[in-house]
């Protein structure tokens, strides 16, 4: 009784679209919600009537304050009589509800499936860190009131210490991703900076300083998703789901080795078993791994096997990252260039898939050989990822 | 025919309050209880979980990240669902269906009994332009929902009264109904209007409960030591999440997602081909604009049917034999899985007390409460 690899139905993406990502959106979340979903069913040729079922992901309620959010949003995702609900995996949700909506379809009871994130962080007040000072374990966590930042530049500091690593390598990433998203139409952080520019922003929580860290934004990103039987009715070159996967480690964070994310090698696993990939690096023409923090990047390509153990700078210092190098990550800009409204920022990566393995990603067109690629993201207490693999053509 | 079964069920702590344990530990004895059911280990046999919470019951933000470990789901494929707790299921249901997992599990709970601002997290469900300033009670959405549909099928509320007196008496006969009683019609006849046109006994209780369900596909469910529920049909719906844009008396989405469920269930005539139902009786005059919803009878026929006794117990087509919310109190989002874990135990001969004869099919509607129109319907089976 293991996971078994015989899925029945293949899925694909046929449409995706995106909102700009920016702080303070005059739009109310059901707005943005309709506008990402608007732009998805444009560009799969749809009308909202076709769309059988909705997934909706969202990530925390207190964020825009209302309760029971996947009904609230339902409205502005066109769910009207629809089957429609809401997943929700912390900061992974973006990719879940990708996730989610692949078995939607892959179970044989659906034909098209819209999944829509949407997130709005900047009505929170004071400031949405406050909404993650809750997120604690109420009576062995929250009396020491942490932040959320802080629990971070622990992992950083035991990244860096057990492998040894500077920060002028880490910072390499947010440069490397804010050049990047120059490029994005939606994009709300992208800059052309320098290391030392990284190096002397403002101290946060040492390790962690200002432009190590993506910025509070609101936004949203559709995609639509078709059965193998329907897929070709509206697109010539769908992009095929062919692996999912998705783990959650233990609560007490307290308790496990911060240097490793071993929850992402779990559900890489899976989704390699499931595509049948053998050895990603090779395979894989380029990643769209989560990099709220810019270290997570690096974090992030180690749990995925796309760089040996604390050997994932070493790769972004001789360009290999790069969009024009031999395995580019993040070529969209990624959180820390486009921006991250959490659940929204996820799928916003596997919109990425989508645009450059059909060859519409413009100037932030990357080389595609075997027309693997593949969108992650992580969350909750550092303690999940999810992860989905598509292929081109 | 049916590719997906329930093999094991398990509750725990279904009572109104539960301070002797933490919802975790709760979540542990209900998970320990199913995984006992079917004889499974969750570490090597499960493929996936679900789990159905919602921040604002929990009281913590991000509340999946307080799941994995209780339920033997570290570093395993585990999502929340943050829904009804039937619609959790239909996801599971769904992850089997693909072929890529076998055994999946369904957790959802209620800790009610830690909420100390029930109104108020209502609220903040409604619309924050709209609907919200208007700062009552949530409840008051009800009572006009109420009014509305006895104007429009000419009922008074004698027959909610009705529906009140058969569901607290039923749940006498079940282990969890904290608040049966053997009340009498007279008696909720003369009660006090709380919102008028419902009283106090309109209008459920809240409680704590703890359910986890296992699934498993069809081949492994005949090679477990369990006496498999199969599930033949769902569906689950919504309109608009704001009452402004809902016609109160019609629920669209209820009809909606039954008829979904009994598309896939292949079932034309409920009343002939269902031996009985649980619906959702949050509110009294509910179970009846359900028992519609649901095609048992026709629309704005249901109060005829109850007052000659067909939902009841011995009657013709029982409704609500565990006594529904009105009698064990409604356990939040889990309210949808507990009614399985009800219904299982009927298709199994093992509801004790409660047990009628000669029962194969039964379907369960399940809602998401007054400031939703989140609906969702499933047909089980004890037949393959």
């Amino acid at each position: 009784m293991k996971t078994n690899i015989n899925i029945k139905n293949r899925v694909a993406i046929i449409g995706a679209g995106m909102t700009l990502f920016r702080r303070k959106l005059k739009e109310t979340p059901q707005e943005i919600t309709f506008e990402a979903v608007k732009m998805a069913l444009e560009s799969a040729g749809l009308e909202a009537k076709d769309i059988e079922a909705v997934v909706i992901g969202s990530a925390p309620d207190a964020f825009d304050g209302i309760h029971e959010k996947g009904e609230h949003l339902a409205d502005g995702a066109l769910a009207y009589l629809k089957p429609s609900k809401r997943v929700f995996v912390g900061g992974a949700t973006g990719v879940m509800a990708a996730i989610s909506g692949w078995w939607h379809v892959a179970s044989g009871l659906y034909d098209l499936v819209l999944v829509i994130a949407e997130e709005k962080m900047s009505d929170a007040k004071p400031h949405p860190q406050a909404v993650f000072l809750h997120i604690w374990d109420p009576i062995l966590e929250k009396p020491l009131n942490p932040n959320l930042i802080w629990i971070f530049a622990m992992e950083m500091h035991r990244y860096m210490y057990k492998y040894n690593i500077k920060k002028e390598d880490i910072a390499l990433v947010t440069v490397k991703n804010k050049k990047n998203a120059l490029d994005h139409p939606a994009a709300r952080d992208a800059m052309n900076l320098t290391v030392e520019d990284v190096l002397n922003s403002e101290v946060l929580v040492w390790p962690v300083q200002r432009l190590d860290i993506s910025s509070i934004t609101d936004g949203a990103a559709a995609i639509v998703l078709a059965s193998e039987k329907v897929a070709r009715r509206f697109t010539d070159s769908p992009v095929w789901i062919e692996g999912v996967g998705w783990a959650l480690d233990s609560t007490h964070w307290t308790c496990r080795e911060l240097a490793y994310p071993l929850y992402l090698e779990y559900a890489g696993n899976m989704a390699y078993k499931m595509a049948g990939i053998e050895n990603p690096r090779k395979q894989l023409d380029f990643a769209e791994v989560y990099d709220p923090f810019n270290y997570k990047e690096l974090h992030h390509m180690e749990g995925l096997k796309l760089a040996d153990k604390g050997k994932a700078p070493e790769l972004t210092r001789e360009g290999v990252t790069q969009r024009d190098g031999d395995l580019p990550i993040c070529p969209s800009g990624g959180l820390l260039g486009v921006g991250n409204p959490i659940a929204a920022a996820g799928l916003m990566k596997v919109c990425e898939l989508f645009w450059q393995l059909r060859y519409e990603a413009g100037k932030r067109q990357v080389k595609i050989k075997n027309g693997y690629a593949l969108a992650q993201a992580w969350g909750d207490l550092m303690q999940v990822s999810t992860v989905l693999i598509a292929k081109g053509g | 025919m049916a590719e997906v079964a329930i093999v094991g069920i398990g509750c725990y702590a279904f009572s109104p309050n539960t301070n002797f344990v933490s919802f975790r530990e709760g979540m542990f004895e209900a998970a320990v209880r199913a995984f006992k059911d079917c004889g499974i280990d969750p570490r090597k046999d499960v493929d996936s979980f679900i789990v159905c919470e919602e921040d604002f019951w929990e009281g913590v933000s991000i509340s999946n990240e307080f799941m994995p470990d209780q339920l033997g789901a570290v570093l395993k494929p585990i999502a929340t669902v943050t829904s009804e707790s039937l619609i959790g299921l239909a996801s599971a249901y769904m992850q089997i269906k693909t072929g890529a997992f076998d055994i999946v599990v369904v957790e959802s709970h209620s800790k009610a009994s830690n909420i100390l601002t029930y109104p108020k997290i209502l609220e903040l469900a409604l619309d924050p332009l709209y609907e919200r300033h208007l700062n009552i009670h949530p409840y008051y959405l009800a009572s006009l929902e109420a009014r509305y549909y006895m104007n429009k099928y000419g009922i008074d509320y004698s027959y909610f009264a009705k529906v009140v007196e058969k569901n607290k008496n039923n749940g006498l006969l079940n282990p969890r109904g904290n608040f049966a009683s053997k009340i009498s019609y007279e008696e909720i006849i003369k009660k006090e209007k709380l919102f008028d046109p419902l009283t106090i006994y309109d209008v459920a209780n809240l409680t704590d409960g703890f359910i986890v369900l296992v699934l498993a596909s069809k081949e492994v469910a005949e090679k477990l030591d369990c006496k498999p529920i199969w599930i033949k049909g769902i569906g689950w719906s919504s309109e608009s999440s704001s009452f402004l844009f809902r016609d109160l008396a019609e629920i669209k989405s209820a009809y909606d997602a039954s008829e979904r469920a009994y598309k896939m269930a292949g079932i034309t005539n409920p009343r002939r081909q269902l031996d009985f139902a649980e619906v959702d009786d949050r509110f009294s005059y509910r179970e009846l604009m359900h028992i519609e919803a649901l095609r048992i009878c026709k629309k704005g026929e249901a109060y005829k049917e109850l007052d000659i006794g067909s939902f009841n117990r011995e009657g013709d087509f029982p409704v609500n034999i565990s006594g529904g919310y009105l009698a064990c109190g409604l356990p939040l989002d889990a309210g949808g899985i507990w009614r399985v874990y009800e219904v299982a135990l009927q298709l199994r001969g093992e509801a004790g007390n409660m047990q009628i004869k000669d029962v194969k099919n039964a379907v369960i509607l399940s809602w998401r409460g007054i400031n939703t129109s989140t609906y969702a319907t499933v047909v089980l089976s004890n037949e393959d």
